[in-house]
């Protein structure tokens, strides 16, 4: 049992970080800096990402063809890369979406904890 | 390139806004830098793609902590160096072939029967005779006879004992090894009618001659015959004595007439594809063809061999043996310990580890990384270790006693070998310390939460395989001290045995007389009751007497006997009594008190006289029970027929350490004179402050004679535990090692858990603890851990009571005195360790701790 959960976890984790980070996408392109510091502080410091955490991860959607990436040049200022959500990451984004969901429902009618 | 800008200019945005938020330069730069570093040990994520970066990102973690890596490398250079430094002795001793031509081909041959005490025994004349003339088996044989005393070596004015061997011509033939200089022995030099011939050591030759080349051709005398130099042997050429190779002189190998006397040492060299069966019919031929020209009463004898490799480290292989045993417990707790604080900075490091997780590297990735670690340590360690070995091998070398030749003669260098060996320690090390806490942490560090700012829990799994890592570390550790302090007892007993003698204030000095010019009985008499008479004169003598041996390991041989008018039985072997040629005065010298009857005087020094002995206690109880034995007689040597005159207190003349109680005939040394004999001199003052006058008067006396050892008697009983005392010493050594590092093992866990358990400690105070409870639950867990692991330990050495009594003397193999003081000692050891780590567990701030929650 103990290997099941430690499984279940893992899925679990993973899972969460990568729709997190498609969840940031979908209304417009961002950098790797501006989505760190977007979910440290829309979870108000509860969720940390730190560059080794984030960007194996962003390489990682990138390879799969969630998101794509892309440098931009301002005027003024040093280029960055830039990314945003494919189709096909925005179909995974609505399937992890109604995972969780349902995940976070199963959850809450078991533990009782909705009301909290 | 583009990733490494990306990230770049993601850490550059961290640290503007760092600063911005009024953060220091300094410290902003070191945030940025640590989740740089993280970065870099993320090698298989393929983010910075570099072929170095484990053992990079390693040395990094590991210079961050420090101080604990360094106690991990103290701890793995201990246990790899020891290690390594027994491993090359017993690499140079034991593994590597004998510096002869083809040693496998040498061997030793010997007699054998089956009453026979030993199991073996030198061969006779007869023997080595029928063996070269009709062995087809053997390539060459020789015979050699390595005496005691030495020989008396005179060239010119110059007079020196030296040591070395009698030998036949074919010795340096069957070893296989050329001289330096000049020529060994040729074939027919030990005929009767050659003249003899000397061949030098290297050693001798430069302490002597100064490596004079001019040294071959010149005439000596030595054992009183004048022979030439013949030839120098190289450096490092040391049978059979390493510890006495000056000079090999040929001995005439004659026709024998009768089958004894036994004694010789027999070198051989078999036939190539000459097989066991083979080489064991060609040695029967022999014996029988002994037996026929010699018929004799008693039981058919047969030849047995031994390889000459086998013979030639009997002694110290058993030593060595044990110490590698030791050593390889040291290592094992060195490991345990590592493995502990690797688990307890495994823990520690949880969160990384479950980031890394959650990203996606795979177990096989995070293992690699803590394994490189271990690795890297390990490496540095064994280096740490193989400078300790260097230091180590001189010291145990420089301690090894005179009579380990092995060992006194032996160099043991760090060669590729040992190199190899103590590589494959490193790395079973680096395994035994990594993998364990690498596997563990991977279990439980998915469990630690990424956005949870406390560390992982204690996992119970974890606690209790540290637990049980301390444990073991006792036990092993137990083990260790148990055979440390029987070996250290069995010493004490020994050197504390009574000899039976007064052994203070006693000195003994070695003569041996040149035979051209003492080549009778009465001539040596004289000389040495002149030399008495003038010892006796000085005024710091109390007494002075001549024997052929002394006690404690000094003794010259034994002799078989049978009371008068009690033959043996048909078939059964004569008892065998130590047999001392000794002077009148020579019970007073020693101190040895005369039980009844009298001792040797004028009337016995007369050689035509009636045979008288003397007999020790023992002897007497033994073989006249309650009637008085003086008066009565002992058939001597066969059919020597001998008065009893007197009886004397029991003496040890066999080694310390052997069993009693012995049998001990003395005869008057006028009976039969030796040339080479022993002076015992009891003094008021400082013995040693005797030896120049004593000197000067045998000079005065005979300027050809030389002064061979002069000891006084407790050097020689203090030399004669040598080996005992080494084996001690490096065991006791090895011991210390082990509780240290045993210490240090229970200290580091007992602080772990502490530092791990301050919420609980300060919930415990808050709640109305007081310092005395906490104390005891930390110390109570440590104790708990110690006392089983010596629980452990001492069922173990239960199990190995067949081993440790190999050890002993005189104590039981289970002392309860050794195993009482060892298990108090390390429970003492265990409680001093848990005695900071509760202190510190007492100032647990509950405040801070409720705070917490």
């Amino acid at each position: 049992m103990r290997h099941m959960t430690g499984m279940l976890d893992r899925e679990l984790k993973k899972g969460s970080a990568e729709l997190l980070i498609l969840s940031l996408l979908e209304a417009q392109p961002r950098h790797g800096y501006d989505l760190s510091k977007l979910i440290e502080t829309q979870s108000g410091g509860a969720i940390v990402f730190r560059v080794a955490s984030l960007y194996p991860l962003l390489y990682r959607l990138e390879k799969r063809g969630w998101i794509v990436g892309r440098w931009v040049e301002k005027a003024g200022q040093r280029r960055r890369r830039f990314y945003r959500l494919t189709p096909a990451g925005a179909k995974v984004l609505a399937s992890q979406r109604d995972t969780w969901r349902e995940f976070v429902d199963a959850i809450s009618r078991i533990a009782q904890v909705d009301h909290a | 390139m583009t990733r490494r800008e990306e990230i770049e200019q993601h850490l550059a945005d961290r640290y503007d806004e760092l600063r911005a938020q009024g953060m220091s330069d300094a410290d902003a730069a070191r945030a940025i830098e640590s989740e740089r570093l993280e970065l870099e040990g993320d090698r298989g994520a393929g983010l910075l793609a570099d072929a170095s970066g484990d053992v990079k990102y390693a040395w990094r973690t590991l210079r961050k902590n420090i101080g604990v890596s360094a106690v991990i490398v103290l701890t793995l250079a201990l246990g790899i160096g020891a290690n390594a430094a027994i491993f090359s002795v017993i690499n140079a001793v034991l593994l590597n072939p004998l510096p002869f031509r083809e040693p496998s081909q040498l061997i030793r041959i010997f007699h054998t029967y089956s009453k026979l005490p030993e199991g073996i025994e030198s061969l006779s004349p007869a023997d080595f005779y029928f063996l070269r003339e009709r062995s087809r088996a053997l390539e060459s044989i020789a015979m050699y006879i390595a005496p005691n005393e030495g020989f008396a070596f005179v060239d010119g004015d110059r007079a020196m004992q030296v040591y070395g061997a009698w030998t036949s011509a074919d010795i340096f033939k069957v070893l296989g090894v050329k001289p330096l200089l000049g020529d060994t022995f040729a074939a027919g030099d030990d005929a009767p009618t050659a003249p003899r011939k000397a061949v030098i050591s290297y050693a001798f030759w430069r302490r002597v001659y100064d490596g004079n080349p001019n040294v071959i051709g010149r005439q000596v005398r030595i054992a009183g015959q004048s022979m030439p130099i013949a030839g120098v042997m190289p450096a490092g050429f040391w049978y059979p004595r390493g510890d006495r190779a000056d000079v090999w002189v040929t001995r005439a190998v004659a026709m024998p007439t009768r089958q004894g006397p036994w004694g010789l040492s027999t070198l051989a060299r078999v036939r190539k594809g000459v097989t066991p069966a083979d080489l064991g019919a060609d040695l029967d031929a022999a014996a029988q063809a002994v037996q026929k020209r010699f018929p004799g009463p008693g039981e058919r004898w047969t030849l047995v061999t031994r390889p000459l490799k086998e013979q030639a480290v009997r002694d110290i292989r058993p030593v060595l043996l044990l110490l590698f045993g030791a050593v390889a417990i040291v290592l094992v707790i060195a490991c345990v310990n590592v493995a502990n604080v690797m688990l307890a900075r495994a823990t520690a490091r949880e969160r990384e580890i479950a980031v890394r997780t959650a990203l996606g590297a795979s177990r096989a990735r995070i293992v690699r990384q803590l394994l490189t670690e271990s690795v890297v340590l390990a490496a540095i360690g064994a280096m740490a270790g193989l400078a300790i070995a260097r230091v180590l091998v001189k010291t145990v070398l420089a301690m090894a006693p005179q009579n380990f030749q092995m060992l006194r003669d032996v160099e043991a260098p760090i060669d590729g070998r040992v190199l190899l060996a103590t590589v494959a320690v490193a790395i079973v090390s680096a395994a035994i310390c990594g993998v364990v806490p690498a596997l563990v942490s991977l279990r439980s560090s998915l469990s630690a939460t990424m956005g949870d700012g406390r560390s992982g829990m204690d996992v119970p799994r974890r606690r209790r395989l540290r637990s049980a890592l301390v444990v073991a570390e006792f036990a092993l550790s137990l083990l260790l001290l148990v055979v440390a302090g029987l070996v250290t007892r069995s010493l004490l007993r020994i050197e504390s045995v009574d000899a039976g003698f007064r052994s203070d204030h006693l000195l003994t000095l070695t003569i041996s007389l040149p035979s051209n010019t003492y080549d009778t009985p009465q001539k040596i008499t004289a000389f040495y009751n002149r030399l008495l008479d003038a010892i006796r004169r000085m005024p710091a003598v109390e007494s002075a007497a001549l024997a052929d041996g002394l006690p404690a390991g000094f003794a010259t041989g034994g002799t078989n006997f049978h009371v008068d008018g009690h033959p043996m039985a048909n078939g059964e072997a004569e008892p065998i009594a130590e047999s001392p040629f000794v002077s009148g005065a020579y019970f007073r010298t020693l101190g040895i008190p005369i039980v009844a009857g009298r001792t040797f005087d004028e009337r016995d020094a007369d050689p035509k006289a009636n045979n008288v002995v003397m007999i020790n206690r023992t002897l007497a109880r033994r073989f006249f029970g309650d009637v008085d034995p003086v008066g009565r007689k002992l058939m001597v040597s066969g059919n020597q027929d001998s008065t009893i005159v007197g009886v004397v207190g029991d003496v040890k003349y066999s080694p310390l350490d052997s069993a009693d109680p012995e049998i001990t005939i003395y005869t008057p040394f006028e009976q039969i004179p030796f040339r080479v004999m022993i002076v015992a001199i009891r003094t008021v003052g400082d013995p040693l402050d005797l030896v120049a006058s004593v000197r000067n008067e045998v000079i005065r006396l005979d300027p050809e004679v030389p002064l061979g050892r002069t000891r006084t008697m407790e050097q020689l009983m203090s030399d004669s535990v040598e080996r005992p005392r080494f084996r001690t010493a490096l065991l006791v050594m090895f011991a210390v090692v082990a509780l240290v590092l045993a210490a240090v093992g229970i200290y580091g866990v007992m602080a772990y858990s502490v530092s791990q358990r301050t919420r609980e400690m300060g919930v415990r105070l808050a709640l109305g603890a007081q310092p005395v409870d906490v104390t005891r639950l930390v110390v109570g867990e440590g104790l708990r851990l110690a006392i089983a692991g010596v629980a452990c330990g001492v069922a173990g050495a239960l199990a190995l009571t067949r081993v440790l009594s190999t050890l002993v003397f005189a104590i039981s193999p289970l002392d309860p005195l050794t195993f009482g003081s060892v298990t108090l000692l390390l429970v003492a050891i265990a409680l001093a360790a848990c005695l900071i780590p509760a202190y510190r567990a007492t100032r647990a701030d509950p405040l801070a701790a409720l705070r917490a929650e």
